[in-house]
């Protein structure tokens, strides 16, 4: 196996009208401002992509980054990010995602990928340090993203897969990666529009050694013992995945029922991370490498399968009233196979439950009960009957039946699964997220109501927070490592861990701009630089989160997009649960007027030119 | 007068404007043998205190307010009629007020059709028929009101409901409801009103009746507007923009809908931006093309009721026309201090123009075609006269 110090810094451009490829490579000024992962996807785009492009158009184009640090064995780095423009949504999207095909491009030699136009009949691509053959995929389509994974693996190390719904165009098709996924935002459908049924790399041609191994091992250690003793990667997460956010978010009235109508369920505890771990026998399941273990399978019906996530248990249980993990597990599987985003199908199915019963729209589907729920699903990936309409998500069935004040998105984005009304910094997050309600661009729930740290209810210090959260995981993913390293590398540090919890939450509250400075992620930088040999300090690796977080602003600003696209669906703004008995309103507009002010945008969210000057972000394709 | 082969025009609503006029109300409905209604309204209305005004112009009537319901809020739902529909059943109500601006009265005319047909299926009315039997319906419209409230129309869920039978009995429009509100919240909904008047009357097939109301409305909202928008909408001014915009309500209902009007519906439903925003910045360019571009331009008598009768009998009969579109560009202009004046400044992407076009397209295909709906567009983008100028 050859050596790479550092990274290979080349980039395969992938012609699928024209199949061929040619070899690019990043510029050192590109490395040094985005680093990789999500930053130099991003940019990669920038440079090459028009405004107005059709996303299931031949002019759309993926882009997908290892990052440095993915082959180098440092924790919870087996990721990689992939940014195209949604479908769904219009605008860009970026996923972060795990499973063995980062690796395996990496070692075969590439740190990045971009494909553009379109075959003419079914292709996979089969990449290895030579470059890109383009295979026959006829005998593959209509297979699963499982089947098609395992179909190609004789000779790969790691593959990327849609299913029927992504041959089907269903907008929130996803692309399987084993079995994690390049979930949100219709990556799937980009794929099946270009007739590209896979992505396979050979992998295991190239190993990465730190430019620096020594400062590279101390940092590691480092990183790991971190991750050992805290108590949510090593404690919650670890033993019972992401479904140890049930619990607590039931009690804190976060946890969506009933399309968002309620925040709280006295069966909720029959879903959790706890009872799951108990009933299914679960073992872990996870990325490579990984520290945290996060993944869960487990005995399901006697089949072995992976435990759904959180997010699916949220928006495809207590969302649509179903309390049965068997059932939630059979529909994750169905979303598994077929190719699709469990956050967008379950958020436009209780639209569908919602808009039925209110005489909108036609279907057999409940509240609180699983049946007709596989078969749309079904129907979904396969565009037949109503699961044509549904394909398209729940913005574009609302326009069409009505109902759009409880179709539960943003920017055409359906919601992940925390109610804002119990935590008023994730709305602003929410209204603001570049992608559209993604609880990834800044999980302020977590400062607000896990850790208790900010008054959940109030709207100070939320813009500044919610900045300074979206700029470290915008730097994050551009390194490229898994964002739950948030939890440890953070909250282990001298300072958070040792401080007295009330200063803590005094320098949040009312000064959280200033007490963020005070917070030590030098780990991340360190691990970056001791791998490539090259400095990077802390305020440079954050402001690459800001740069990232504006380049992205300034992509979908050219698509439209401004202060009235940042705002939240009409349920969530004027209506009241239960579980409130102050009926609290979220001050939305306060907070996105703080934000903006933080973040350099206009008072109609659009990017200032100075603020564009600052972070050194070039004119590209977009004016 | 211009009158064509064959019109129609139906219009219910009594307006009652003025100094006091809120006391009429009990009076009005006992007539119609009502006695307690159901007050609709939303919270900021109740918040601003309005429906203790109107709780207190009903003071010596000896009649009573059987409730106040202000869940109306800014999306009107199937869920919030239903809780009104309940509440209006428990209280024994058989009238309906409603107080605010075109979602209270959606709410309040749906509710209407729940309560009179006594049912919870809002879908059974999806076709409405002509002759119906429904409870006094009075509409208090208040600041930002845009019309719709005395219209045909109710929008629940996103869903149409019309019916000639669903504009209101009365409308009542008293200074004490017409709180202040920001310049733009003024300036927006006066504007597509305008814009819808104006649409009305400049079209072809406008007949006498909508004529006269609309030349009502057009003259009251340009009189009014400029002071209005200083006082935030109240005061005497706000009064008369107030009367404009509600007559605006009942043109609209008796007209076809003009290429502006359409435009901005579906611009607005593509990029998200507000339908009163599109319809202003449209107003102009769309009459600026009819003026030059169109066989029959636009129709004289438009100068009268925006620029008064004295400008309008100094101008030669042949300017007339061209001399109203003028007024109305420099009165849209003049806005620009409270609101952008094209759709560049509210950052949609230009590729977008062409999908507006050619969804209007087959609506207007006789009349316009895409590429006219283009020309309106790219004007309205770049801030530019239509060009053309047959007239």
């Amino acid at each position: 196996m050859q050596e790479i110090t550092g990274t290979s810094n080349r980039v395969l451009e992938v012609d699928l009208t024209k199949k061929i490829f040619t070899v690019y490579e990043v510029t050192k000024e590109d490395l040094k401002l985005y680093l990789g992962g999500k930053g130099l996807a991003l940019k990669l785009l920038y440079d090459r992509m028009e405004p107005g492009v059709d996303p299931l158009g031949e002019d759309n184009m993926i882009a997908i980054h290892t990052g440095v640090l993915l082959g180098t064995g440092a924790p919870c780095t087996g990721r990689f990010a992939a940014v195209t423009k949604s479908p769904l949504t219009g605008i860009m999207t970026s996923c972060s995602c795990g499973g063995a095909f980062g690796m395996a491009l990496k070692t075969s030699g590439w740190d990045g990928l971009i494909v553009k136009g379109r075959s003419n009949s079914p292709v996979y691509l089969y990449i290895d340090s030579k470059g890109v053959e383009f295979r026959d995929a006829k005998k593959l389509w209509g297979m699963d993203t499982q089947k098609t994974q395992e179909a190609i693996s004789k000779d790969s190390g790691g593959a990327l897969a849609i299913g029927p719904a992504g041959e089907n165009l269903v907008l929130y098709a996803n692309v399987a990666s084993g079995h994690r996924f390049l979930g949100r935002g219709g990556m799937g459908a980009v794929m099946g529009s270009k007739n590209l049924k896979a992505i396979s790399a050979k992998g295991k041609e190239f190993k990465f050694l730190p430019v620096n191994q020594k400062k590279f091992d101390k940092a590691k250690k480092k990183a790991t013992d971190y991750i050992n003793r805290n108590d949510i990667s090593s404690g919650s997460y670890r033993n019972f995945g992401t479904n140890a956010n049930v619990n607590l978010n039931n009690a804190g009235g976060l946890l969506p029922v009933r399309n968002f109508t309620g925040g709280t369920h006295g069966e909720a505890h029959k879903i959790s991370g706890e009872e799951m771990a108990e009933k299914f026998k679960t073992s872990y399941s996870t990325c490579k490498p990984c520290t945290i273990l996060c993944g869960h399978k487990g005995n399901i019906n006697g089949q072995v399968r992976q435990i759904p996530e959180y997010e699916t248990v949220g928006l495809m249980g207590s969302n649509l009233e179903i309390f049965d993990p068997v059932k939630i597990s059979d529909f994750n599987e169905i979303c598994t196979l077929m190719g699709m985003d469990t956050i967008t199908a379950g958020g436009t199915i209780a639209w569908a439950m919602e808009a039925t019963e209110r005489g909108l729209f036609k279907s057999d589907l409940k509240f609180g009960s699983a049946d007709g729920v596989c078969e749309v699903l079904k129907d979904i990936a396969y565009m037949k009957g109503i699961g044509k309409d549904l394909a398209m998500g729940s913005r574009w069935c609302s326009k069409k039946y009505g109902g759009e004040g409880f179709a539960i998105q943003v920017k055409g984005l359906e919601m992940a699964a925390y109610d804002p009304r119990g935590a008023f910094g994730q709305g602003l997050s929410y209204a603001v997220a570049n992608r559209g309600a993604c609880h990834l661009s800044s999980t302020a729930f977590g400062l607000e109501v896990y850790l208790g740290l900010m008054d959940a209810y109030s709207y100070r210090s939320k813009a500044s927070m919610v900045k300074y959260q979206e700029d470290i995981y915008s730097a994050i993913n551009s390194l490229q490592t898994c964002v739950f390293t948030v939890f440890p590398y953070e909250l282990e540090t001298m300072l958070m861990k040792y401080s007295p919890r009330p200063v803590l939450k005094f320098m949040m509250n009312l000064m959280a701009g200033v007490a963020m400075r005070f917070v030590d992620v030098s780990l991340w930088p360190e691990l970056w630089a001791a791998v490539t040999g090259k400095r990077l300090g802390i305020t440079a690796f954050l402001r690459v989160g800001a740069r990232v977080q504006v380049l992205e602003r300034m992509m979908n600003c050219a698509e439209g997009i401004s202060r009235k696209d940042d705002t939240l669906p009409d349920r969530l703004l004027s209506e009241f649960r239960k579980c409130d008995s102050k009926e609290r309103a979220i001050p939305l507009e306060k907070m996105l007027n703080r934000y903006y002010f933080v973040r350099g945008f206009d008072k109609n969210g659009i990017p200032k030119e100075s603020t564009i000057r600052r972070m050194k972000i070039k004119k590209g394709k977009v004016a | 007068m211009q009158i064509p082969d064959y019109f129609k025009f139906f219009n219910k609503t009594r307006i009652i404007s003025g100094k006091k006029a809120l006391e009429n109300i009990p009076y009005e409905l006992q007539s119609m043998d009502a006695v307690k209604p159901l007050v609709i309204t939303d919270r900021r209305s109740a918040d601003d205190g309005l429906a203790r005004v109107l709780i207190n112009a009903y003071g010596d009537s000896g009649l009573v307010i059987g409730a106040v319901f202000d869940g109306v809020t800014g999306y009107p739902s199937t869920k919030t009629v239903l809780d009104a529909a309940q509440l209006f059943r428990a209280r024994g109500c058989d009238s309906i007020i409603a107080i605010g601006g075109e979602n209270c009265a959606s709410v309040a005319k749906a509710l209407n059709l729940l309560a009179s047909y006594k049912t919870d299926d809002l879908i059974q009315f999806e076709s409405l028929p002509d002759n119906m039997h429904l409870y006094p319906f009075a509409v208090i419209p208040t600041s930002g009101s845009s019309g719709r409230e005395t219209s045909t129309r109710s929008v629940i869920d996103g869903r149409i409901f019309e019916s000639d039978e669903l504009m209101p009995d009365i409308a009542v429009i008293d200074p004490r409801m017409l709180k202040k509100r920001g310049k733009t919240e003024t300036v927006l909904p006066a504007l597509r009103a305008l814009a819808e008047a104006v649409e009305a009357s400049a079209e072809d097939v406008a007949n006498p009746m909508n004529d006269s109301f609309a030349f009502a409305s057009i003259q009251l909202i340009c009189e009014n507007l400029a002071a209005a928008v200083n006082s935030g909408g109240s005061g005497k001014a706000g009064l008369g923009l107030a009367n404009g915009i509600a007559i605006s309500g009942i043109v609209w209902s008796n007209a076809p809908e003009g290429i502006g009007s359409a435009l901005a519906e579906d611009l607005a439903a593509r990029t998200g931006n507000s339908r009163d925003l599109c319809a202003a910045i449209l107003l102009p360019y769309a009459l600026d093309y009819k003026l030059k571009n169109t066989k029959k331009g636009v129709r004289g008598e438009l100068l009268l009721p925006v620029a008064g009768i004295d400008r309008y009998c100094a101008a030669a009969e042949s300017d007339r026309g061209s001399l109203g579109v003028e007024a109305i560009i420099k009165i849209v202009k003049d806005m620009g201090k409270y609101m952008p004046l094209t759709l560049k400044e509210l950052n949609i992407p230009h590729y977008i123009l062409e999908s507006t076009a050619g969804a209007v397209e087959d609506s207007f295909a006789k009349q316009y075609g895409k590429g006219s709906a283009m020309m309106i567009l790219e004007s309205a983008y770049n801030g530019e006269r239509v060009s053309g100028g047959k007239k």
